[in-house]
């Protein structure tokens, strides 16, 4: 094995050389159980996530591109999920509705607001229309599997509710000088919130478990990532 | 759901951060390592973020010039373009060099995939898909391994797969599973490293682990639970295991095993006994053990009312074996007790049980309480209203039994009655006869006969479903014909899904042989319209994409020279990849002998690429095989030098044996040999080497061979041989019953014999004089059994000449000829009898000085005769059974020694009854009645007019104590029959017999000289019975 140190050391200069000299436009990232994760897609994924969070196009760090591709690899997991699930595909009005929360993030208030203001918004954002199209109609058919996988298992009882309402609600409503409704006008808020608790509780879990029991295999590295940004 | 959706789309976004917060700890890759130390399956390429408005967009419209790769082994990389779908001269899409890197990716063979760009004049820019190979795992070797985990069992330990991708995952994986083996056979400190051997060349990587064992670890404090029932002294006494004692996996599994015995022996059949802890104290390199044992209660099981056996109860209630007493436990005990029952005619039995535990849970009382009912005997089985099986066929698959010698009550019971039926409806079934309806009847009192009782099965056939019209659809790689020659059932055929099924995977695995492994057929069929009997049926082939073999990379050999290997594999590049030739490959290496482990893979199984390399990896077995061994050894019918009698005395020696064999000489698969024997009835020495392929053909054999032989073989005489011999051997056929060969040999030997004191005295300087005997010989062998070691049927040939010559070096001057032909028929009402013959012939004729010695006959001077050793002889339990072995055939008359023949006759006929079902020994115990007819005569012209005699002629001088004053010498040229039986015990290597054989017709000879004064000179006769143990069939 010591006469192969040479041959080691020349294949990762090889590599280093090869890879690192030009400009890189298509790379393949990381690889979720035999399905490819592209530079092209996380680049894509990076603007779409600026673009629906309401950001305004402009550099983003390393630290976020990295959480954005960790996101991009759970998505993955999720869809191998939604294809033996069988749940039917987000419907177009499903996806159309949530296009015009994105949308409205963006309008300004003026007669102006038309389709070339929101092609404006998509080309700072480097977005193409059928991509975040796209992208959202895979996002809400995860969260209908989401929906469908958790909430049976979520039972919120009546004291998990009197107890949010009492150390919770009441504190901050106090704190904000607001009205404290009674609780049975808002319980049934509460109850939504605690199940929505539960389910993150229960998503971050299954998350971790499909991880687990998954081939995920990475060609980047964190610490190259965090340590830049743009 | 729209409330409901916008809360969760806002908070999944930060779920899934927060849940990455963990996950990434599993998926990050490790920390990069220093190039020059990095392995390769750590050698990942790393990436700096890409600008947020770079790829392709940033070259929308530009127009691709010229696409390069880069990284790609040399020779492939127009094969690698041939994959990137972008086209030259066209504006850069993004979606094509998405696709092109997917497709990349997907064969397999790459670790990482980039695509560069490099700017060039007028909006025009050049590509370079960058390329890292995979690696994938090759040879793994392990060095430094203990007796125990072996070699092999570390590699197996590490699940590296041949030709599985390499990655940090599964070395990391293997690295633990070795270094957990290591630990289980107590190597707590042992030293596990790993290193690669890449071939950029072929993307192979050899994985090699150095292990330093270090000092086994001892067992430590040993721990018990103070309720455990005994002591802790107590228990380490029952376990055999003491602080102090060598760790190993079989220590430890097998002191659980002998607690778990003790509390079975003390009747506590369900204690459980478990290891809670291990705890491993690095300084002392000791491993504490702490012992949970739960006794349980003092399980009683009591049968009442009826007597069984208590082996047999302990065989039939699993709570013994299983240490539970549970329901489940129980009521299979309960089956098993009925089935008992109902086997020896209680047909009626009913077996209830019941559990009762102390009220202090120290006992637990079992009791199966039998109401036996009245005995019954199954008279018979009968079966109405069938015509496409023959009844016997029908009931010789019933388990359900008539009353026989075996069972004298029969064998019937409920149970067994529903799984006959099952079994006849399915047989229907397969045949076509899907609305078979068989319903059977059971009749007690039968004819009025109390407790007597008699099955009818009423059979209703119905129709006969047959194949209509078959369809193949979707084939394109295979026409119908040759779709058709690989099903059984065709048009006209039974019709059942059960056949269906069977030929769509003859089907498949045809395909699977043609390279297409991911082929897929289904089958459907339809009933003729207007046809209540007859289905169309249609094969639909999904073939997918075909699979060839690229090149064949051999790994693993370090003696064996590749040629070797390279002539075993029965694929080459361009062929379809064939499951059935991958495995004769790596059963003809197996085949060779020279290597422990052969494996046969694709390199990347799992990736997309049509063109697969196919990996040979060999492990090559010890080359020196060192055998030694002590005993002793014992053989009737020896010579006894103090006092000589002709039909022999028993001999026994200590014996000393010692083998060396050298396989894969010069690396060529030739093996050295050398065997050796030594005691006082036997000493052998023999060296040989064998050539499997002479001049390159695997038809041709070639085996030199040296052989010292100093035996006491024959009561006339010690042998002395020195032997040499080159023999070449060709296969003329070998297919399936039906091999033959022809030997050519040149054999030189120097033969002595030693002959006994009272020997005739004119023929003793002759016989006894040392003789050189040399000479080619040819063999023919041709070998039509249906099974060598239980024939039945076929026939067997051979047929031996050899020729000794002055003008060879031979100082007699003799040729030699033994034909041997053997048939076996089987025949009976049910094919079970085998009728067995055998028929040898054997001749010897002089020439030049050499003479054919008569008895009592002195030679001429200046002739010489053939030397004893070479003579004929007969006799024994592969032989004439009348005789004890070699006791057939010319005497000395002086001695009353055998002299042997120069002419030998032989038939011998068998009759091997059915094998006979008996308790423990199954169906494996047989019978043979056999009659032996033959002689060895003084020459080959005695044996015709001997043949025509059953009697002894010249009886009087046989009879007298001193020579005939007529002249007519006692003559052994007759016909000896002999008729006997035998018992044959059916063995993997044959059956081991033991016969018995009566001499109708012994032959009478003289002992005129004697220098045993206890025996003064006498008439004997050859012993009537004898008696033969051996192994193998007769012929």
């Amino acid at each position: 094995m010591r006469k192969l140190a040479p041959t080691l050391l020349l294949m990762a200069t090889l590599a280093g050389t090869c890879v690192f000299a030009g400009e890189t436009i298509e790379r393949v990232v990381a690889i979720i159980n035999g399905h490819t994760i592209l530079l092209s897609e996380w680049d894509s994924a990076v603007r779409i996530e600026s673009l629906i969070e309401g950001r305004p196009p402009g550099p983003v760090t390393g630290a976020q591109r990295w959480a954005a591709l960790q996101r991009l690899i759970d998505q993955e997991l999720l869809r191998e999920e939604l294809e033996s699930a069988g749940l039917a595909a987000a419907t177009k009005e499903a996806v159309q509705h949530r296009l015009e929360e994105i949308r409205a993030q963006y309008k300004t208030g003026n007669k102006n607001d038309n389709e070339d203001q929101w092609q404006a918004v998509l080309d700072q954002h480097g977005v193409q229309s059928a991509e975040l199209e796209q992208a959202v109609a895979l996002q809400l058919s995860e969260l209908e599997l989401i929906d469908y996988r958790l909430r049976p298992s979520v039972a919120i009882s009546d004291g998990a509710i009197r107890g949010y309402y009492r150390d919770t609600y009441e504190p901050q409503m106090e704190k904000a000088g607001a009205k404290v409704l009674p609780l049975t006008e808002v319980s049934a808020k509460i109850r939504e919130i605690l199940t929505q608790q539960k389910m993150n509780e229960g998503l971050a879990n299954w998350l971790l478990s499909l991880r687990a029991q998954s081939d995920i295999r990475l060609n980047v590295s964190e610490s190259s990532e965090v340590g830049q940004s743009q | 759901m729209q409330v409901r959706g916008a809360v969760v789309i806002t908070v999944l976004a930060s779920l899934l951060a927060a849940a990455q917060a963990t996950a990434q700890q599993d998926a990050r890759p490790p920390a990069p390592s220093p190039a020059t130390s990095a392995p390769v399956s750590q050698a990942r390429p790393q990436i700096t973020a890409a600008p947020a408005f770079a790829g392709t967009d940033s070259y929308q419209g530009w127009i691709v010039q010229d696409i390069h790769v880069e990284g790609a082994r040399h020779g492939v990389e127009d094969r690698v373009l041939g994959m990137v779908v972008q086209p030259v001269n066209a504006p850069i899409n993004r979606e094509a060099i998405r696709q092109s890197v997917r497709v990349l990716y997907g064969t397999g063979r790459y670790a990482d995939v980039a695509v560069q760009v490099d700017a060039l004049s007028d909006r025009r820019l050049s590509l370079t898909f960058v390329v890292v190979p995979n690696y994938f795992v090759g040879a793994v070797t392990v060095e430094g391994a203990p007796d125990h985990p072996t070699e092999g069992q570390i590699i197996n330990a590490s699940k590296l797969e041949l030709g599985q991708r390499l990655t940090v995952e599964n070395v990391a994986r293997a690295l633990e599973r070795v270094r957990l083996l290591m630990q289980d056979n107590g190597f707590y400190q042992a030293k596990v490293a790993y290193s690669e051997k890449p071939d950029p060349e072929t993307q192979q990587i050899g994985i090699h682990f150095e292990v330093v064992p270090r000092a086994a670890a001892r067992v430590g404090e040993i721990k018990i639970n103070s309720d455990a029932g005994l002591s802790l002294e107590e228990a380490e006494e029952a376990a055999h295991l003491h602080p102090g004692d060598r760790v190993t996996s079989e220590r430890i599994s097998g002191a659980l095993e002998r607690l778990r015995k003790h509390f079975r022996k003390r009747s506590r059949l369900t204690a459980q006994v478990s290891i809670t802890e291990r705890k491993y104290l690095a300084d002392k390199n000791t491993v504490g053990y702490t012992f949970h044992i739960d006794p349980g209660p003092i399980v009683d099981i009591a049968v009442e009312g009826f007597r069984i056996p208590k082996s047999e109860v302990k065989q039939r209630v699993p709570v013994y074996e299983e240490n539970a007493a549970d329901e489940d436990l129980l009521n299979e005990g309960k089956l098993n007790l009925r089935d008992y029952m109902q086997s020896r005619g209680f047909f009626d039995a009913q077996v209830r049980v019941t559990r009762k535990q102390d009220l202090d849970g120290r006992r637990l009382h079992v009791v199966f309480d039998i109401d036996r009912g009245e005995r019954h005997k199954l008279l018979k089985v009968e079966v109405k209203g069938n015509q496409y099986f023959l009844t016997e066929d029908l009931i010789s698959r019933m388990q359900v039994q008539p009353a026989g010698k075996l069972f004298s009550h029969g064998r019937f019971s409920q149970t067994l009655l529903n799984s006959d039926m099952r079994g006849l409806q399915d047989l229907y079934h397969a045949s076509g006869f899907a609305k078979v309806l068989i319903q059977p009847r059971v009749v007690d009192d039968f004819e009025g006969n109390q407790n007597v009782v008699a099955i009818f099965l009423k059979v209703e056939e119905g129709p006969q479903t047959l194949v209509g019209a078959l369809h193949f659809e979707g084939s394109r790689s295979m026409n119908e014909d040759a779709l058709r020659s690989k099903i059984t059932y065709l048009e006209d055929q039974p019709y059942s899904d059960y056949n269906l099924a069977g030929d769509r995977d003859s089907l498949l695995a045809a395909y699977l042989d043609q390279g297409f492994p991911d082929a897929r057929i289904e089958t459907s069929s339809k009933l003729i319209p207007g046809q209540t009997n007859r289905m169309d049926v249609t094969y639909t082939f999904r073939e997918g994409e075909k699979v060839v073999i690229d090149q064949i990379l051999i790994s693993g050999l370090d003696h064996t020279q590749q040629k070797i290997v390279e002539r075993e594999i029965r694929v080459q590049g361009g062929d379809p990849l064939s499951q059935q030739r991958m495995l004769d490959t790596q059963r003809n290496l197996y085949d060779l002998g020279i290597f422990s482990q052969v494996d046969v893979a694709l390199q990347d199984p799992d990736g997309h690429e049509q063109d697969k390399n196919l990996l040979v990896a060999v492990r090559e077995a010890k080359r020196y095989t060192f055998n030694y061994g002590i005993g002793f050894e014992a053989q009737t019918g020896q010579p006894n030098s103090s006092s000589p009698t002709p039909q022999g005395r028993t001999g026994v020696s200590p014996r000393v044996s010692f083998d060396v064999t050298r396989l894969n000489f010069r690396g060529l698969n030739h093996t050295i040999v050398f065997k050796s024997n030594l005691g006082a009835l036997q000493q052998r020495a023999l060296l040989r080497y064998e050539a499997p392929r002479l001049f390159d053909n695997e038809k041709w054999r070639l085996s030199l061979t040296t052989f010292y032989d100093n035996t006491l073989s024959v009561t006339t005489f010690t042998l002395q041989r020195l032997e040499g011999a080159i023999q070449a051997e060709q296969t003329l056929s070998d297919r399936p019953n039906f091999h033959s060969t022809l030997q050519y040999r040149y054999a030189y030997r120097r033969v002595k014999a030693t002959i006994a004191s009272n020997f005739n005295p004119d023929l003793v300087p002759l016989l006894s004089r040392p003789s050189r005997v040399g000479g080619p010989g040819i063999s023919y062998l041709r070998d039509k059994r249906n099974s060598v070691t239980d024939t039945q049927k076929g026939n067997y040939t051979t047929f031996d000449l050899n020729w000794a010559s002055r003008y060879f070096g031979s100082e007699a001057d003799f040729t030699r000829l033994i034909v041997q032909n053997s048939t076996y028929h089987l025949f009976g009402k049910k094919k079970k009898f085998v009728l067995a013959r055998s028929t040898r012939i054997g001749a010897e004729n002089t020439f030049h000085n050499t003479l054919l010695p008569l008895a009592n006959a002195a030679i001429p001077d200046g002739f010489t005769t053939i030397p004893l050793p070479e003579r004929l002889f007969a006799g024994g339990g592969s032989s004439l059974r009348g005789f004890a072995i070699n006791q057939a055939g010319p005497r000395d008359l002086q001695s009353g020694q055998p002299l042997g023949g120069a002419g030998l006759f032989l038939n011998n006929i068998e009759l091997r009854l059915p094998p006979v079902k008996w308790p423990y020994v199954k169906d494996n115990l047989g019978f043979v009645i056999f009659n032996d007819l033959g002689n060895v005569f003084d020459t080959p012209r005695h044996i015709l007019t001997g043949l025509s005699s059953l009697h002894q002629k010249n009886l009087t001088d046989c009879k007298s104590l001193t020579p005939s004053p007529d002249g007519k010498v006692c003559d052994f040229n007759y016909l000896v029959a002999a008729i006997g039986a035998g018992i044959h015990y059916k063995t993997p290597i044959g059956p081991v017999r033991l016969d018995f054989g009566y001499n109708l017709n012994p032959p009478v000879f003289p002992v005129r000289v004697t220098t045993d004064v206890t025996h003064p000179a006498h008439i004997e006769t050859s012993r009537r019975f004898n008696i033969f143990f051996s192994i193998g069939q007769t012929f």
